[in-house]
């Protein structure tokens, strides 16, 4: 079930200077899925905060529409907050508050009947039990983003939008905070993360989008994006010993080598057909007396795919100008 | 489960508007009030105007009367009528002081400490959200004032001790006019200010800012210091101290009505 929705969405914002209105976010569109975590990436100023905001209902989009569950976001208005969980770019909890405190304020906006249990169910969850008569202002910084992710629970939103969730946190923390990301999809909660954190959202996120300069460049899995990107062909062999020189010659030779690169035991090449080739580039090995250990389909990183994707829009928008 | 958003209420654009509970403004305001008297910085400069012209204005008066050598009885009648005239002024002056401090800081204040789009995603309606922060304000303006003019009169009782102890009645406010600026004038015109200073600080992205557009609704005060000194009393007419406060109430009336518009939630994140 498609639970959130970008429909050609189009947020201008008026540049006073130069008395124009520039996009910030323009022409997007996708769809997310109920239990999905979906990864937004993008350098800064690309337009990821517009996105959320506009997603979340914070902003009326200019053009096209954000829907959730089918309905129009600007339509229905300030109805959605109770479905929804927003984690600002900064944790945004109040630092002369304790933690309990903090909760009790933000819950009691829900109508929630439990409001008590609540606070104490994800008190105990979020490890911070022992904190909760703590003024925020003196925890650490990764106690104040666990208290911000409990906050933003605390009636149970269906969709959490989660803004930089991992910003200014040092990696312990950040991973600690990753770790409970990944526990709340639980229960088919959808997750929208923005990023520019690449080894977060690989590792966290089902899916990603990327965006550039207000348009988004590229969607789909890392698999998917690794594809698209790099047609994928890249095939990389270990063998115990270093192959000799007739034999690295001869697979040269096959016409569906597009590329090959022998480095002591380890072999890369780019093939055709992976899908087809891979197997007779096995048997030549095997038939020149090659012990082959690995045998590895390569995959590129999240950011490698990223950067080339940057690089790319770059390149075009400049000749473009 | 797929959640339905009933749409009983739409707006001319369409959008559908939140209905205003009260509950939501009062724990705005509750929320304020704590983070004030953690905030020790804000709390102890709110406080502290109050303080200096409650507790030491009319020791600084006893103490030049000493030191003129005035005698007891004489200082008693002085008190009797210069306190009563300070205390008017007071009760407008303390109010505008701790509302200009406290109202400034509200929406920007928010901005500054990075908390103003977690508050903007609750879901409260941008009249909440606006009579919360008016309620901040005006409730400890009022109280402080309060609080202020009990001080000011017990001290200036115990000041003027021995002529009371020798059969002179208490000193007492009782003057009408005082009645009337203490609990009706000075209310009425710190609900217009603190809902204009919450409009400007909803616009402006630091509280000092905010702070110091609001310290204009100190100059009618000063300026009423200044006629009630060198001319007319006009702070001692009733007549006109009872239609100015039923103009200020209209005015505040069509703030409370109109102010919260001030507060777009869209411009207002945006300016973030």
């Amino acid at each position: 079930m498609i639970t959130l929705e970008a429909e050609n969405l189009v947020k201008t914002f008026n540049d006073k200077s130069h008395k124009r209105e520039v996009p910030a976010v323009d022409d997007i569109s996708f769809s997310i899925n109920a239990g999905e975590i979906f990864g937004f990436l993008g350098p800064n100023g690309a337009g990821k905060t517009t996105t959320i905001r506009l997603l979340a209902g914070l902003y009326r989009p200019t053009s096209g529409r954000a829907k959730l569950y089918g309905q129009d976001v600007a339509i229905v208005g300030d109805r959605i907050r109770k479905d929804i969980g927003f984690l600002t770019e900064n944790h945004g909890n109040y630092e002369n508050l304790t933690v309990y405190e903090n909760l009790k304020f933000f819950g009691g906006f829900y109508g929630l009947s439990n409001l008590e249990n609540r606070i104490k169910q994800l008190l105990e969850e979020f490890g911070l039990s022992e904190r909760q008569y703590t003024r925020v202002g003196k925890l650490s910084k990764g106690l104040k983003q666990r208290l911000a992710l409990a906050r933003v629970l605390l009636h149970d939103p269906k969709i959490l939008f989660l803004d930089e969730p991992t910003a200014g946190l040092d990696p312990q923390a950040a991973v600690e905070v990753r770790v409970l990301i990944t526990r709340l999809r639980l229960g088919e909660r959808t997750i929208f993360v923005n990023s520019h954190n690449l080894e977060e959202v690989q590792k966290i996120c089902d899916r990603v989008a990327i965006i550039n300069a207000g348009k988004i460049v590229q969607i789909g899995t890392a698999a998917q994006l690794d594809n698209d990107l790099f047609g994928a062909q890249e095939l990389s062999i270990q063998v115990k010993e270093t192959l000799p020189a007739n034999l690295v010659a001869e697979l040269q030779r096959l016409t569906y080598v597009k590329s090959l690169q022998a480095n002591h035991t380890r072999l890369t090449m780019h093939l055709v057909d992976i899908d087809v080739n891979a197997p007779d580039v096995i048997e030549c090995l095997t038939k020149g007396g090659a012990k082959i250990l690995e045998v590895q389909r390569a995959r590129h990183s999240l950011e490698e795919i990223y950067l080339a994707l940057i690089a790319d829009t770059r390149n075009t928008a400049g000749r473009g100008e | 489960m797929k959640p339905m958003y009933r749409m009983e209420n739409p707006s001319k654009r369409g959008v559908v508007k939140g209905i205003f509970k009260f509950n939501n403004a009062w724990k705005i305001f509750v929320k304020d009030w704590k983070e004030m008297r953690h905030n020790r910085q804000l709390f102890w400069s709110v406080l502290l105007f109050p303080l200096i012209i409650a507790i030491g204005l009319p020791l600084m008066m006893m103490g030049t009367f000493i030191a003129d050598g005035i005698p007891a009885t004489e200082i008693y009648e002085i008190f009797k009528v210069e306190i009563g005239s300070m205390m008017k002024l007071q009760f407008m002056l303390i109010p505008v002081i701790v509302c200009a401090m406290i109202a400034g800081d509200s929406l920007a204040g928010e901005k500054e400490r990075k908390t103003a789009e977690t508050l903007i995603v609750l879901p409260v309606t941008a009249k909440e959200l606006f009579i919360g922060k008016v309620l901040a304000a005006l409730i400890p303006a009022l109280l402080y004032a309060v609080i202020g003019f009990a001080i000011m009169g017990i001290l200036s009782n115990l000041l003027v001790l021995e002529p009371i102890l020798a059969g002179n009645p208490p000193i007492i406010f009782a003057d009408l006019s005082f009645w009337v600026i203490a609990f009706l004038l000075s209310p009425i015109f710190v609900l217009v200010m603190v809902q204009v200073v919450v409009a400007i600080s909803a616009r402006l992205s630091t509280a000092k800012s905010a702070q110091q557009v609001s310290m204009i609704f100190a100059i009618p005060i000063f300026g009423v210091m200044f006629i009630s000194f060198t001319g007319p009393g006009i702070i001692s007419d009733v007549g006109i101290l009872l239609g100015l406060s039923a103009i200020l109430l209209g005015i505040a009336l069509v703030l409370a009505n109109f102010g919260s518009r001030a507060i777009n939630k869209e411009r207002f994140i945006a300016t973030l």
